[in-house]
């Protein structure tokens, strides 16, 4: 959690960086759209310690495949010349793990119990953006760019336990920061690069086997917390330049 | 602006996949459940080990376990059942406690998840039988002829449990069971348990309708669960009879009154009466003369010199030829002759149920009674002249102690009282070949008392028919003795101790038992019904070389005359 906290410094430090650059004389782009692609890695681990399970390092393998998401994300602004934005940042992620032949002990004590698991979570983001953006170096095609999002997440997620599927579905709100550098191939396309951070927490989720549901509200200990660190490339469109 | 678009188009892919329920539906899929009807057995192993079980329904599918017992240890969880249905398990057993008890113990189960088919529940189980040890209480059933139920016993000695199964019975074998429970039957191929130092006792019975008379012989097999005695094996035996006497036994027609051997001539002589027959039976030629009678006869006896027989009747006696069985001389008397000798001196004596002593001088037809007085009274019912010795003993029936008078015959015209000796010697008494030791009905044995023998008789020994230690009043039948073969012979009723009656041969010296030889049934209609009654010696004579014993003897049905003799080899 405290790693967290640094990063959300961190960006909202460069956010003011770039608002700060809003006094270089240049041409301005209207527009900027982006679709990125990339890797993220979540902060919290998850359920170390399940009871019952025996084979704890199947679990742990899965936990620690769980943290890495793959990550897609948008987003477009509408750009002022004093160097700062405002528009719309969308994100979907994605983590995903499975583990065969987890042993679990049934407290009968007699028996253990042999199930493959696996789960996929997905994570849309979307939410209004405040974008800062400033031109790095004399070619007037590098930008440094920032932004910083609140919004809604929505938490989708697929399981199979006990020889049985579970879709765990929740909402709450968020926030995204990112930073990065936009390098133009042309006067309106280019490639981005950003790192940033997704803050989203799901303590209120709904559950159904596809028969039942339950509404479940999870305590601090055990809410689902999709938070994690981004970095991701993609294409870069300014219009209007 | 394309590669943008297709970003876009990507993202909402991204979307609408993670947003697919359709995997829910897997949920509604109903999986089956079934429980495998054999356990698998398994006991604790340290390494990896094979085991297996054939599913012929479920070729070439795969499995995974779903839930298994504790203490055991799986190589791989997924695997494949094979072409032939042989589903095979690499599993470690972890140790448990493992009581040595018959049932098995429950470990849990082991559940697969087989593809297509659903849930399959195998029990666990172990099962700790020790080491057992097996005997059996009879390696031979002989049935005989009774047919009567048997008993025999399976014992596990040792400590562990032992199984046993009956693989083979032959077909007059009609049921083997336990035989404290009734419906608790020992069936071919039906596995048995015996705990740990347990008897089995087995009631075993006969089927003999369709045998055919003779012995027949055959094996009873158990397989068992004992390394050491992995099959039980018990001869049994039956013999079927045929309603048909051997030709070994002669019948008698009517009653026997009385017999006679002469082992010179190995020729058996009797009297009987209903029909009243003189009979001789040479064993050797089997040659058999009768005579009939015109009254009814009571006694026989040899004459000294073996030339005559002096033969007792209802108011008569008879002097036969002993070789032709031709009479010689009658007799006539007003009384029943109820014994007789001939005295060696030209004179019979004889007695009647009165004890009342006569003689008959052949020679001057004189007739002479010889009881008179009080004082030392010759009276009697039983004679024995001694041989070589003008002497008579005489003795009474139906008296106890009866006593025994020396009576001096020298004096042809009157019996002279020599010596009286007060002891019990039943109804008859018997003596040896040379008559120096005489044997009493209750097998008492004395040295036969004469003129010199002082004023008290002693025992000199005890035949005892069967193995005790009680020199008791037994009631023997008959004694003969055979100086050839050092034997004395005797008949015993063991009706209240044993299904058949004996002969028994004794030293004629040490009086032990040597000899024991069960009288054979007598096939007889008796009632209307034909069938074989138990036989009793009533008499026994020894043959010359006392390899044979000539036995007269009757059935002991009460009040039937099935009488008939039987030569018996004594030499095997």
């Amino acid at each position: 959690m405290k790693q967290k906290n640094i990063t959300l410094s961190l960006l909202l430090l460069c956010l003011t960086a770039s608002l700060s650059a809003q006094f270089v004389d240049q041409k301005t782009p209207r527009f900027r759209i982006s679709a990125s692609g990339g890797l993220g890695y979540l902060i919290a681990s998850g359920q170390e310690d399940i009871s019952g399970v025996v084979n704890k390092e199947a679990i742990d393998k899965a936990n620690r495949d769980l943290r890495l998401a793959t990550n897609l994300n948008s987003d477009a602004y509408y750009l002022f010349e004093e160097g700062w934005g405002l528009g719309v940042k969308y994100l979907f992620q994605k983590t995903s793990a499975e583990a065969d032949d987890i042993i679990v002990d049934i407290q009968d004590n007699a028996h253990y119990m042999v199930m493959d698991i696996w789960e996929k979570d997905y994570v849309n983001y979307v939410g209004p953006s405040l974008f800062g953006y400033s031109t790095v170096g004399n070619n007037d095609n590098l930008f440094l760019i920032s932004s910083l999002s609140f919004g809604y997440a929505w938490l989708r997620s697929e399981a199979y336990v006990l020889n049985q599927n579970v879709l765990v579905t929740g909402g709450n709100f968020g926030m995204n920061a990112e930073i990065g550098l936009d390098y133009l191939f042309t006067p309106s396309f280019g490639v981005g690069v950003n790192l940033g951070y997704l803050m989203s927490y799901f303590s209120k989720v709904k559950m159904t086997d596809g028969v039942n549901k339950v509404e479940q509200t999870l305590d601090k200990d055990s809410r689902y917390n999709a938070s994690n660190v981004h970095l991701s490339i993609g294409l870069r469109y300014y219009l209007n330049k | 602006m394309k590669n943008i678009l297709f970003l876009f188009v990507l993202f909402l892919t991204a979307f609408t996949i993670s947003c697919d329920d359709s995997f829910l539906d897997e949920n509604k899929k109903r999986m089956e459940g079934y429980n495998l009807d054999v356990p698998l057995f398994v006991e604790p192993v340290s390494q990896f080990t094979e085991v297996s079980i054939t599913l012929p329904d479920l070729k070439n599918k795969d499995f995974k376990v779903f839930q298994y017992p504790k203490i055991i240890h799986f190589e791989s969880f997924d695997g494949s059942i094979d072409e032939t249905g042989k589903l095979t398990l690499k599993i470690k057993v972890d140790a448990f406690d493992r009581p040595l008890q018959i049932e098995p113990i429950n470990l849990g189960n082991i559940i697969l998840n087989i593809e297509e088919f659903g849930l399959l529940s195998i029990k666990v189980q172990s099962v700790n039988w020790g080491t057992p040890n097996v005997s059996i209480s009879d390696n031979l059933i002989d049935f005989d002829i009774d047919y009567n139920d048997r008993i025999f016993e399976i014992r596990n000695s040792a400590t562990g449990v032992l199984f046993y199964k009956l693989v083979k019975k032959p077909s007059w074998i009609k049921e083997i069971r336990n035989y404290y429970i009734s419906n608790d039957f020992i069936e071919i191929d039906s596995v048995k348990a015996l705990g740990p130092g347990g008897i089995m006792p087995c009631l075993i019975s006969t089927n003999i309708e369709n045998l055919t008379p003779g012995v027949h012989e055959d094996v009873i097999v158990f397989e068992t669960s004992d390394p050491a005695n992995p099959v039980l094996t018990i001869n049994v035996k039956i013999r079927i009879r045929s309603y048909e006497n051997p030709t070994s036994m002669i019948p008698i027609e009517g009653t026997v009154m009385d017999a006679e051997f002469d082992k010179s001539t190995n020729t058996l002589f009797f009297v009987t009466q209903n029909p009243a027959k003189l009979t001789s039976y040479n064993i050797v030629s089997k040659i058999k003369k009768e005579k009939l009678l015109d009254r009814n006869p009571y006694c026989i006896s040899l004459s000294e010199d073996k030339t005559k027989l002096i033969l007792g009747a209802t108011e008569r006696l008879e002097i036969y030829n002993r070789s032709d069985i031709q009479k010689e001389e009658t007799i006539d008397l007003e009384f029943v002759v109820s014994d007789a000798v001939d005295g060696n001196n030209g004179l019979y004596y004889f007695c009647n149920p009165n004890y009342e002593v006569f003689s008959y001088n052949s020679s001057t037809k004189t007739l002479l009674k010889h009881t008179s007085g009080w004082e030392y009274v010759i009276d009697g019912d039983i004679m024995l002249k001694l041989k070589g010795k003008p002497y008579i003993l005489l003795s009474k029936k139906g008296y106890s102690p009866n006593g025994i008078k020396l009576v001096n015959i020298s004096d042809k015209t009157k019996m002279q009282f020599a010596k009286n000796w007060h002891s019990g010697f039943g109804d008859k008494y018997w003596t040896t070949e040379d008559q120096i030791y005489v044997f009493s009905q209750m097998g008492t044995v004395y040295r036969l008392p004469n003129e010199n023998t002082g004023t008290d008789i002693y025992k000199i020994g005890q035949l005892i028919p069967y193995e005790s230690s009680y020199e008791y009043f037994y009631d023997f039948k008959w004694f003969e003795h055979s100086a050839a073969t050092s034997k004395i012979w005797a008949s015993y009723d063991l009706r209240d101790w044993s299904k058949k009656n004996i002969i028994i041969g004794f030293d004629d010296k040490t009086y032990e038992r040597k000899q024991e030889i069960e009288m054979n049934d007598y096939v007889a209609t008796v009632n209307g019904k034909r069938d074989y009654y138990m036989t009793l010696a009533r008499y026994i004579f020894s043959s010359g070389s006392g390899n044979e014993v000539v036995v007269v003897k009757n059935v002991t049905e009460s009040n039937v005359n099935a009488w008939h003799l039987e030569i018996i080899d004594v030499t095997k």
